[in-house]
């Protein structure tokens, strides 16, 4: 049942939604510590996390955007107040730090969607139909498609399981990028050029693989009258043509008839 | 399906990406990078949902009242219906909204429509609500919308798990309707193989005594009892042949047209089955006639419970019927077609299979001859084809020519420099480009509606081809022949109970659901019923004759037949609902004050009084009773007939 139809309880008393503020507040937390560690300036690194903490709390829809490009600030602002002396920039950032930093943003993006998929709408708003209007009893879906997930839902172990996600990825991609690293440039080429490079060769080989398989898939699961319809539209377009003209001819001739029969 | 969410988060991810490599940023770099791959990896997971998990929900759906489910539904009561949304694979799917689709014709009385949650594992959704039959017909389930979604709605897909469950809503149970009060209290029922019944007749049980009336034979007459009482009592006896009833119920076109009161059907089926249902309490016989434009249907007379749940249904099924006529442009239809196939065949609409190639939308026709509306606009897009070629061929040519005059006129009239002369070439050219341009872009925005018309009607015409067996031939049939896409849309959206308006007349002004053709049906229907009919039988003829009184002379003439083999005739003619029924004699009203709204009621509610008396004044003279359907006055007149009928048997 949609929250609409219970609406005593208000949303943010509810244990689901209380759940993934506090994961994400906790994620900020973390982003804050790994940023500290690496040395980012303790000003900026608050006012991006108080932002966060901001579109957490109002459930604001363009929080994890926002903490994005203020990561990108902070890194910009960090690199040019950096002194000229103090070597390459990043090479006292410490990896495993980087992993905090790539799972605590993780729980943050997907603690902060699911929060909007609790406080706002799961699915898109179709803005061609009229917003609902006054208070519903939830009956119906509003017309606009504009749909809460219900408080509710959420078990004891999606929680954890988000944060253990997000965690394992950090991992994963921190190792793969060290794999990936190791390989050396060809001449000529800079080394981020060529992780450019390998990274989009990667991912759209296996984005070509899956999406032969999709396609395949699509059509072992078709029903019957899919593939009957699918067969109707070839063989309309090879011959559409010639089936016209016959059609064509026989409808005239069928409404000459008509005309001459209304007549007399 | 992407979000708005999953673009912006997949936008900033990519830029946020692209600038970690370019500056080098480690950290940069590896938060996108993260995020980006957990992304991907949820984006694989719900395709991968979507044909192993979606495409196997199942829906189970099922009505109930208070005793129980139920397969059969009664127009007027209230029920519950519940459906329940499971999983028929593995894989489970994380959350799920549904959205129950009601039948339009039922009326809504409590709980959700919707739901939402998990499903898969054990879990599944369920929703309960009341609903109330508003009349007699079909009542079509045809399954629930889903919309799919990720926890962190990044993707959403919305499907149609199709249930279809139809349920006959008979029409509502007429109780205590019993007209002629029953003198004898008799609980003990007959022993097997004799019926009698509780009605005066000549047999020889007895059923009441009552006092003497003039005309009743001295035979019967009580002596005992009338020394006692001091006057003269008659024995009734109980009656040992029951009498037989046709209904000739109309179904034609123009007793289905709907309006917002219900249709002229509704009311003659109820009519119909309360008629049915006092006869089957006295083991009378009853048989129906079911006819419309085309042909006529007919169930021989019968008293058994069996038959009375045949007919039963087949005046719901009737009910169901919806108006039909070739005689209307497809435009009409295809929006509410389309919307509908859209919403509950989603799988058959998409592209991959149901695809809308460019160059029908830019180049193909649909032709012009079968069109019936002649517009500016609607003869040019017919025609967009040649457009296009010309506008191909003719325009350089137009500019070519365009430019040789320009020329000729600059060096011989004028007398420009070479670099004036270039420079008014190029201003000429620019400027009949631009008006070229100006007048396609002015004809798509003209169009607009044409294009739309026609891409939804190829993909509503592969449907329809498909799903009645016409393919594969019938794609370009039903594109090229307009009243056999009409027909074929108007059964799709028909057997869908999906409300639909219809123009009533033609451009010619003339009414497209008079349906003249079916009083030749109902005359024949009427000579085979009395060829094949015993003594003093009642035909009830439940027909929309109201201006048809020109076309009247078969039914007249089979009428007469019928009176003549001592058969009475009762002629109940459907009157509008809202309209004020007509009194006995014609009345004249040559009121014109009022709003045009009040002078079109008028005018409406006259020309049906008189369309009455005429038919009344014709049927009248045959010796058979005309009356409208309104209220409960026709059920009372007919079974008061039946009355009679069995008294003139008595006394012959």
């Amino acid at each position: 049942m949609t929250p609409d139809s219970i609406p005593p309880t208000p949303l943010r008393s509810q244990p689901a939604v209380r759940g993934y503020i506090i994961l994400c507040l906790t994620a900020l937390m973390a982003m804050i510590l790994a940023l500290m560690e690496n040395d980012r300036e303790l000003i900026n690194i608050l006012l991006v996390a108080g932002m966060g903490a901001l579109a957490v709390i109002t459930y604001w829809r363009i929080g994890t955007p926002l903490l994005l490009l203020g990561l990108v600030l902070l890194e910009v602002f960090h690199r040019l107040n950096r002194p000229w002396y103090a070597g390459l920039p990043g090479a006292d950032d410490s990896p495993f730090m980087d992993a905090v930093l790539c799972a605590a943003v993780l729980a943050y993006a997907a603690g902060h969607s699911r929060l909007l998929s609790l406080g706002h709408t799961a699915f898109p708003i179709d803005n061609r139909r009229p917003p609902p209007t006054g208070p519903r009893d939830g009956r119906r879906p509003p017309p606009d498609g504009r749909r809460r997930r219900s408080a509710h839902l959420p078990g004891p172990w999606e929680m954890p399981l988000l944060a253990l996600t997000a965690a394992g990825w950090a991992v994963a991609v921190s190792l793969w990028w060290l794999v990936l690293s190791s390989l050396s440039p060809p001449p000529g080429l800079s080394p981020g050029t060529w992780h450019g490079m390998l990274l989009i060769f990667v991912v759209g080989l296996t984005m070509a693989v899956l999406w032969g398989a999709f396609a395949y898939l699509d059509w072992f699961t078709a029903t019957p009258e899919e593939h009957l319809l699918f067969l109707q539209d070839q063989a309309w377009r090879e011959t559409r043509l010639e089936q016209n003209r016959i059609n064509r001819f026989v409808v005239w001739a069928r409404l000459r008839g008509q005309r001459r029969k209304e007549k007399s | 399906m992407l979000t708005s969410r999953a673009w912006w988060f997949l936008s900033i991810n990519l830029l946020v990406l692209f600038f970690g490599l370019t500056i080098a940023s480690l950290a940069l770099t590896l938060v996108p990078l993260t995020l980006l791959f957990w992304f991907g990896s949820e984006w694989l997971l719900f395709a991968v949902r979507i044909p192993l998990a979606v495409r196997r929900l199942r829906l189970l759906r099922e009505v109930y009242d208070e005793r129980g489910p139920v397969a059969t539904l009664w127009a007027g009561r209230p029920f519950e219906v519940g459906l329940r949304l499971e999983a028929g694979g593995r894989m489970p799917l994380p959350y799920v909204a549904l959205d129950d689709r009601p039948p339009f014709d039922l009326e809504y009385l409590g709980g959700p429509f919707a739901a939402d949650g998990r499903v898969g594992g054990g879990d599944g959704l369920e929703i309960r609500y009341n609903v109330r039959c508003r009349g007699p017909g079909l009542a079509r389930f045809d399954g629930v919308r889903v919309h799919v979604a990720d926890l962190q709605g990044f993707f959403t897909h919305t499907a149609f798990v199709s249930g279809v469950v139809v349920y006959r809503v008979l029409p509502v149970l007429a109780e205590g309707r019993d007209p002629t009060p029953t003198l004898k209290r008799d609980n003990q029922l007959p022993p097997p193989g004799v019926h009698r019944l509780r009605r005066p007749g000549s047999a020889s049980e007895l059923l009441d005594l009552r006092d003497y009336m003039p005309g009743d034979p001295p035979k019967t007459i009580a002596w005992k009892v009338s020394a006692r009482r001091d006057r003269l009592v008659t024995k009734v006896f109980e009656s040992e042949a029951p009498v037989r009833c046709t209904l000739f119920v109309d179904a034609s076109n123009s007793v289905r047209v709907p309006t917002v009161h219900g249709k002229a059907l509704g009311r003659l089926v109820e009519i119909a089955a309360a008629v049915l249902q006092a006869n089957a309490d006295v083991r009378d016989l009853t048989g129906l006639c079911l006819f419309d434009e085309h042909d006529s249907k007919t169930i021989r007379p019968d008293r058994s419970p069996v038959h009375v749940t045949a007919v039963l249904q087949t005046l719901a099924d009737a009910a169901a019927l919806a108006p039909a006529t070739a005689r209307i442009d497809p435009d009409h239809l295809i929006p509410v077609a389309h919307a509908f196939a859209r919403e509950v065949y989603p799988q058959l609409m998409r592209p991959a299979v149901n695809a809308v190639p460019f160059w029908q939308e830019w180049f193909d026709s649909f032709p012009g001859y079968s069109r019936r509306k002649f517009s500016l606009s609607n003869y040019l897009f017919r025609r967009k084809r040649a457009l296009w070629y010309a506008g191909m061929w003719l325009t350089p040519l137009a500019l070519l020519i365009g430019d040789a005059l320009l020329t000729w006129f600059a060096l011989r009239v004028v007398a420009l420099s070479l670099w004036q002369l270039i420079a008014a070439v190029a201003v000429f050219d620019f400027v009949s480009t631009a008006a070229i341009f100006g007048a396609a872009v002015v004809f798509l925005i003209f169009t607009d509606r044409h294009r739309r018309l026609g891409r939804y009607r190829k993909q509503v015409a592969a449907l329809l081809s498909a799903r009645y067996g016409l393919a594969p031939g019938g794609l370009s049939v039903l594109l090229e022949d307009d009243d056999a896409f009409a027909l074929l849309a108007q059964r799709f959206l028909g057997e869908h109970h999906v409300p639909y308006t219809l123009p009533l007349y033609d451009r010619d002004g003339r009414y497209l659901f008079a349906a003249p053709g079916k009083v030749a049906v109902l005359a024949s229907a009427l000579l085979r019923a009395v060829g094949k009919g015993r003594d003093n039988e009642l035909f009830v003829l439940l027909a929309d004759l109201l201006e048809l009184d020109d076309a009247l002379d078969p039914l007249l003439k089979a009428v007469r037949v019928a009176v003549s083999r001592h058969h009475q005739v009762v002629v109940v003619v459907p009157w509008p609902t809202g309209m004020r029924p007509p009194s006995d004699e014609p009345e004249e009203d040559d009121d014109l004050t009022g709003t045009v709204h009040a002078l079109l009621g008028r005018a409406t509610t006259r020309r049906f009084h008189r369309a009455y008396h005429r038919i009344r004044r014709t049927v009248t003279r045959l010796g058979v009773q005309v009356v409208c359907a309104v209220g409960e006055e026709p059920v009372p007149l007919i079974l008061e007939r039946i009355q009679r009928l069995r008294a003139a048997g008595r006394k012959r």
